[in-house]
C-alpha cells in the first residue's frame, strides 16, 4: 500500500471554465483511508479550490454522495482499499445538474421528494399512542425502508430518472411507501394518488440499480412494487 | 450558472458499473426482444392474412419458402429465442409484481434459473428442427 | 387509468405465455419436415374453438405489444400533446391490425 493513488477528479467552475475537465492528483495512502479522506487531502495540500460536500463523516447525513469508479457511493463510507485499484476517478453524481466540481444541485431531487408529502400526518381522531403488536405484520417492511438519508445515490443510478425528467425516482417513491403503508397516517389515499401517475410508480421497470447502490441497503424496488399492487387493488375497491 | 448534466456522459472516463448489473441487462434485453417481437407480430399478422386471402396456390408457395428456406429457418430460431427470453424474463417480472424475490441477490438468482430453463427449451427447439 | 392498463398488460402476459406456447408448438414444430399447407390450415380454421383462440391471441398479442411500445415512449420526456398523438396512433394501429387480421381470418373460412 505504499504506492500513491492516481486520482482523477472532475473539475468545473462555471465562473472561470468553458468546459469540464479532469485534474490528476497523486495522493498518498494511509490505512483505512476513505474517498472523503482523498478529497480532503487534495483540498488541504494540493488544490484549495476543489469543491465537495460532506458533513457527518459517518454515513448518516447523506451529504457526501459522489460517483467513484463507475458507481454512486458515500465518500465517507467508501474505503479506498475496497476499490481494489490505485486508479480512482471521482465525479459528481449523474442525473443532477452540476453546480461546481463535485457539488450537484439537489433541488430536482427534493422537489420530487416534496411532491409525495414526505412527512407523517396523524389521523385527528387518534389521541393515544398506536398499539402495534410486533408479530402483527401491520408494519409490513416499512421499518427496513426508513433508513433513507436522502443521499441521492439511488436517484443517480436510476436509468428511468436519466431518461425522464418528471419521474419521481426511487427515493421519493420509497418514502411514499413508508407512509402509504402506515395505517396511522391520515392522507394515505392522497399519497397513493400522487404516485399512481405515469411519472410515478409506473415508470419503474425493476432494474434494481437503486438497490445495488443504496448505502443503507434499502431496496426501493420492493417499495415501488408494493405501491403498484396497492394502486391496482385500489381500483378494485381494496385499500389496506 | 448550473451546468446541464447532459454534458457528463461523453466525458465518462471510467466505465459505469451499471453495465455489470444483471438487472440492468435483463431489462435491456427484455426491451430489445420486445421491440423485435412487436415488429414481428405486425409483420406476421399482415403476411398471414394476405397469404390466406391470395388463395391456395399462393399461400402454399409462401409457406414453402417460409418453412423450408434455411434463411427463414434461422430467423425462426432467433424468433423462438426472443420469445423464450421475453417470456421467461417476463415470468421473473411477474414474480416481482407479486412481491416475490425482490432483493439484489435473489433477482439475480431468479434470472439465472429462468434463463437456464429458457436455454434448455431453446436448444430443444433447435434440435427438433434439425430432426425433421 | 395506468393501474388498469398495467394490470391488463400482466394478464395478457400470462395468457400469451400459455397461448403462444401452444401456437408456436403446434404450428412451428408439429409439422417438422413438410411445410404447412392451405388444406391443413383450412381444417384448423373451420374449428370454432380454434378461431376464437386465434382471435383472442391476436387481441392479447396486439394489446401487450402496443402497451409495451407506449411504455417505451413514456420512459422518455414528452409533452401532453405528443402523448395524446402517440396514444392515438397506437390505438389506431391496434384497431386496424386487429380488423385486418380478423377480416382475413373470417373471409377465408366463409
Amino acid at each position: 500500500m505504499s504506492d500513491p493513488l492516481q486520482v482523477k477528479v472532475f473539475r468545473f467552475n462555471p465562473e472561470s471554465d468553458v468546459a469540464p475537465a479532469f485534474d490528476h492528483f497523486e495522493v498518498p495512502v494511509f490505512d483505512n483511508m476513505a474517498i472523503l479522506d482523498v478529497a480532503m487531502h487534495i483540498q488541504n495540500y494540493m488544490d484549495r479550490s476543489l469543491s465537495f460536500r460532506f458533513s457527518c463523516r459517518i454515513g448518516m447525513c447523506g451529504s457526501c454522495a459522489v460517483y467513484v469508479n463507475g458507481r454512486a457511493r458515500l465518500a465517507c463510507r467508501t474505503q479506498v482499499s475496497a476499490l481494489k485499484t490505485k486508479n480512482i476517478t471521482i465525479m459528481p453524481l449523474p442525473n443532477f445538474p452540476i453546480i461546481r466540481d463535485l457539488v450537484v444541485d439537489m433541488e430536482p431531487f427534493f422537489e420530487k421528494w416534496k411532491k409525495i408529502k414526505p412527512y407523517y400526518l396523524p389521523k385527528k381522531e387518534i389521541t393515544d399512542p398506536a398499539v402495534i403488536r410486533p408479530d402483527s405484520n401491520e408494519r409490513e417492511f416499512i421499518d427496513d425502508m426508513l433508513d433513507c438519508i436522502s443521499c441521492g445515490c439511488c436517484y443517480s443510478a436510476c436509468s428511468m430518472v436519466a431518461t425522464n425528467k418528471e419521474y419521481l425516482g426511487p427515493a421519493a417513491l420509497n418514502r411514499a411507501y413508508t407512509l402509504i403503508a402506515d395505517k396511522r397516517d391520515a392522507i394515505r389515499v392522497e399519497r397513493l394518488k400522487a404516485v399512481d401517475q405515469s411519472y410515478g410508480v409506473w415508470r419503474c421497470h425493476t432494474q434494481f440499480n437503486c438497490a445495488e447502490v443504496c448505502p443503507k441497503d434499502i431496496v426501493p424496488t420492493r417499495s415501488i412494487q408494493n405501491l403498484k399492487r396497492r394502486c391496482v387493488l385500489k381500483k378494485f375497491g381494496i385499500f389496506k | 450558472m448550473i451546468l446541464n448534466e447532459t454534458l457528463l456522459p461523453s466525458r465518462l472516463s471510467h466505465r459505469s458499473q451499471m453495465w455489470d448489473a444483471t438487472g440492468m441487462w435483463a431489462w435491456i434485453l427484455h426491451r430489445i426482444t420486445g421491440l423485435g417481437l412487436v415488429f414481428y407480430i405486425l409483420l406476421h399478422t399482415i403476411l398471414m392474412s394476405v397469404s390466406l386471402l391470395s388463395g391456395k396456390e399462393s399461400f402454399d408457395a409462401t409457406l414453402a419458402v417460409l418453412m423450408g428456406n434455411p434463411v427463414f429457418e434461422f430467423l425462426d430460431t432467433l424468433l423462438v429465442g426472443a420469445v423464450l427470453y421475453h417470456g421467461f424474463n417476463g415470468i421473473r417480472i411477474l414474480l416481482f409484481d407479486m412481491g416475490i424475490g425482490i432483493s439484489v441477490e435473489s433477482q439475480k438468482k431468479l434470472f439465472g434459473i429462468f434463463m437456464g430453463v429458457a436455454a434448455i427449451l431453446w436448444v430443444w427447439s433447435i434440435a427438433l428442427k434439425f430432426s425433421g | 387509468m395506468h393501474a388498469w392498463t398495467w394490470f391488463l398488460q400482466r394478464i395478457s402476459a400470462v395468457i400469451l405465455f400459455i397461448a403462444l406456447g401452444l401456437h408456436i408448438g403446434f404450428l412451428h414444430f408439429s409439422h417438422v419436415g413438410e411445410p404447412l399447407n392451405y388444406a391443413d390450415i383450412m381444417v384448423r380454421l373451420k374449428t370454432p374453438v380454434l378461431i376464437i383462440f386465434d382471435i383472442l391471441l391476436l387481441i392479447f398479442g396486439l394489446y401487450h405489444a402496443l402497451y409495451g411500445l407506449y411504455s417505451v415512449f413514456l420512459d422518455f420526456d414528452s409533452g401532453k400533446k405528443e402523448r395524446i398523438v402517440v396514444l392515438g396512433l397506437l390505438v389506431a394501429m391496434g384497431l386496424s391490425f386487429f380488423g385486418f387480421g380478423v377480416f382475413g381470418l373470417l373471409y377465408v373460412i366463409r
